[in-house]
């Protein structure tokens, strides 16, 4: 690992920017989801983070280096001065943990988790939620973990019409309060200098009543009923003893929150005898609520958020695609030209570099004006709290088959393109749910398949084209559907269908800098990840192509036919003999799709040597050769075949930046069994599809 | 009378939460439990309620909705 003195001091990362010691002190910030978290983190630590799952998951935490912090790191030698790691973790309601990334959270704050024992957690009070957030912070501290208080949303909570004295909750608490807003940035200095304070001398422990978290068996014996370690999503607890130990923890908070009102103080041991419930502000009707009158509304409500969903289709469409343009004829043309004219030696050599890795990255490059419009679209709905009322509108429809509300936009996107589609499955906030989602998007027909389907529609079905493509978009919802029934039944069949219950957060004005921060993060993620597959991909479809396997040809300058790719897609011909498509040219075209599906209708020209249409509609020479091999193959039922292979390329894998997200984001194994079933469930629909065709 | 029935604007008390254990757990370290003085702020498709509970509002679904029993702060049932 190559690292560099920052300017704080302390040892980073040169690449990452991430503290390079591993000793390094760390802290973790923990919240309810939508308190800010996120936000007070890009504050804290600029583009030096990285995003990446929690070890053996596929929960995503960003990890990062406190600017302008210093602690100290604790070798086998004298301490030195090192750079503070900051811990993101997914935001939670409790430590009882009920999803796969809250146990993620649950354990890491209990110092049982991969990630380390945190030295210090900054638990993001939000002052208009008072109640949650303080019931989280007692499990933290009964955790037995040391924290300081961020004290965060008080102008929110100030036009609802509370107000919270930071110095009182301090005192009432026993721990530092730090009053800040992180998307002005305004008291993260002082934050800095507590936490620092913090982590040099050590804080006090919060005073609780007793309660279930503060069990300390550190998961080694069996503990108490109810202990977080017992890990709640799949052992069987003590469900009373649960919620006794939350009413002690209730009734703790409800006594802190009286005592902020002033009327009565916390004794000794922290719980307030005899208080029942805390004061009540009298209701105002906030500028959000009046905003959800609307957006909300039984009848406008459901409008509205397909308006927003068509305006993200069109994101991921329409606007995206003349950057993706512009960036694809820059790196063909100049980049490549330069390129072709610096390199020495011989043609293959140029092929190889300009053809295999330049063209891979700049595949990479044009999707990534893609994936920063779609991160900041989905980051913008995050900030400005709409995506939580999109979640509940779409609720009820997503319900019916077994996903939750936030699926529909991974999924509404996934029509326009699949790659930004699984960047939106970020929004939701378990990870079984989120995996769930993912495996569904590539069912959904992206736009760069639509172009198969007007060419093999035009060519073989010239009267009804139209009802054609239309039937493959039924066919996508039918498969999304049903794949997630199935699903639900079989390997996700631990997701419980649970009330929907979901803590609206107050509109607010998105941040900028935030969002570009943000969008560039996970940009640069996907770039650097997910792009290195799908060069090292497309270097090896390059010689797979390049190399002759009959005599007169040179390395690179060899007819599709004669190259290793041909007598590949020869090879494998067969298999789809039963669907009516037993031809080299189309499974030369499908094993081409596997890269970009845009690439089907050129690979179909490129195999007859003829020119690609600019219209798929008028289809020309290459629609007369694709009659003659449909009619060939499939014994006379060419528009049966026809059918048949629209339906694979619908089913079959997407394309590869979609697959090497996947694996980015769900690891290798599920990425592998999920491309086995698209090509079965792909296979076995074009089958049943040309053998109920020929019939007709 | 249930969640989804009470009236707009209008202060309640939880009486009861019919739901299963787990959930009930859950929606108790939100606020949402026996005792809590609630307010519904709007009305949603499908039967979905918004909920004040302070000054924090929650959307719960319709289905939920039926399940949360309340009556006014005084103890009257509508």
């Amino acid at each position: 690992m190559t690292s560099c003195h920052d300017a704080s001091g302390g040892l980073v990362d040169a690449r990452t920017g991430l503290a390079a010691d591993p000793s390094a002190p760390s802290v973790v910030l923990v919240g309810n989801p939508n308190v800010g978290k996120s936000t007070l983190f890009n504050a804290l630590t600029g583009a030096r983070q990285q995003v990446t799952n929690a070890p053996g998951t596929t929960v995503e935490v960003q990890l990062g280096t406190w600017r302008g912090l210093v602690g100290t790191a604790s070798g086998a030698g004298a301490d030195e001065p090192a750079a503070v790691r900051v811990l993101d973790l997914p935001g939670t309601y409790s430590l009882l943990a009920r999803s796969p990334d809250e146990r993620v959270t649950a354990e890491t704050v209990a110092g049982r988790g991969a990630l380390g024992v945190p030295d210090l957690a900054v638990v993001l009070v939000e002052a208009g939620a008072l109640s949650r957030s303080l019931y989280l912070l007692a499990q933290v501290a009964g955790a037995g973990q040391a924290l300081v208080v961020a004290l965060t949303m008080t102008d929110v909570a100030a036009t609802r019409g509370v107000h919270v004295d930071p110095e009182r909750l301090a005192t009432l608490l026993g721990v530092p309060v730090v009053p800040i807003d992180p998307r002005t940035g305004t008291g993260l200095d002082r934050l800095t200098r507590v936490v620092s304070d913090a982590l040099t001398a050590g804080v006090p422990p919060v005073l609780l009543p007793d309660a279930a978290p503060a069990c300390a068996c550190n998961g080694d014996a069996a503990c108490e009923p109810g202990c977080a370690c017992d890990g709640p999503v799949d052992v069987d607890l003590d469900l009373d003893a649960e919620l006794a130990s939350a009413d002690r923890l209730f009734t703790w908070v409800d006594g802190v929150q009286r005592a902020l009102a002033g009327r009565e103080v916390t004794g000794a041991c922290g719980a307030v005898p005899g208080a029942s419930s805390p004061a009540r502000p009298a209701p105002v009707r906030t500028w959000s609520d009046r905003v959800d009158r609307v957006l909300l509304d039984p009848w406008f409500g459901v409008p509205v958020f397909l308006a927003v969903m068509w305006a993200l289709f069109q994101l991921a469409t329409a606007v995206a695609a003349p950057l993706m343009g512009a960036v694809s004829s820059l790196v063909d043309g100049p980049v490549a030209s330069g390129v072709r004219a610096a390199l020495p030696g011989p043609h293959w050599v140029e092929s190889f570099v300009v053809d295999g890795v330049l063209a891979g990255v700049g595949t990479v490059l044009s999707f990534a004006p893609l994936m920063g419009i779609m991160f900041l679209a989905i980051a913008l709905l995050e900030d400005s709290g709409y995506l939580a009322r999109a979640a509940f509108v779409a609720d009820r429809a997503m319900r019916a088959i077994g996903l939750d509300g936030r699926a529909m936009l991974p999924l509404v996107v996934g029509f326009g393109c699949n790659l930004p589609a699984l960047a939106a499955t970020r929004t939701l906030p378990n990870a079984r749910q989120r995996l769930l989602t993912g495996l569904l998007v590539p069912y959904t027909s992206c736009a760069a398949r639509l172009t198969v389907y007007i060419l093999l529609a035009s060519v073989f079905f010239p009267a009804h084209a139209g009802t054609a493509i239309f039937l493959m978009y039924v066919a996508s919802i039918t498969l999304v559907v049903a794949g997630g029934l199935v699903l639900r039944a079989t390997a996700f069949r631990d997701l419980r269908r649970e009330p929907f219950v979901l803590a609206l957060p107050a509109y607010q004005r998105p941040r900028v800098r935030a969002l570009l921060l943000s969008a560039w993060v996970r940009v640069r993620m996907f770039v650097t990840d997910a792009g290195r597959i799908i060069v090292i991909t497309l270097a090896v479809v390059w010689v797979l192509m390049a190399v002759p396997v009959t005599g007169g040809h040179q390395i690179a300058d060899v007819p599709v036919a004669d190259s290793l790719y041909g007598r590949a897609a020869l090879a494998i011909s067969p298999v789809f003999a039963p669907a009516g498509f037993d031809d080299w040219h189309a499974s030369a075209a499908l094993l081409t799709g596997f890269v970009a599906k845009e690439v089907v209708v050129g690979s179909f020209a490129q195999s007859y040597a003829v020119d690609a249409p600019t219209d798929a509609a008028v289809a020309g020479d290459l629609g007369s050769r694709l009659r003659t091999t449909f009619e060939s193959s499939s014994g006379g039922h060419a528009g049966a075949a026809a059918a048949a292979f629209m339906v694979f390329v619908l089913a079959y894998t997407p394309c590869l930046a979609t697959v090497a997200e996947q694996r980015r984001l769900f690891g290798s194994s599920w990425t592998l069994s999920a491309l086995g079933v698209q090509l079965a469930i792909a296979w076995t629909a074009a089958v049943v599809v040309f053998q109920l065709g020929r019939l007709m | 009378m249930d969640l989804g029935s009470w009236p707009t604007d209008t202060e309640a008390r939880v009486v009861a939460v019919d739901l299963e254990h787990a959930t009930r757990l859950r929606l108790s370290e939100l606020g949402l439990r026996t005792g809590a003085i609630v307010r519904v702020t709007h009305r949603a498709a499908f039967g979905g309620r918004v909920v004040a509970i302070g000054t924090d509002r929650f959307a719960v679904d319709g289905r939920t909705c039926t399940r949360i029993e309340l009556e006014t702060p005084g103890g009257a049932r509508l």
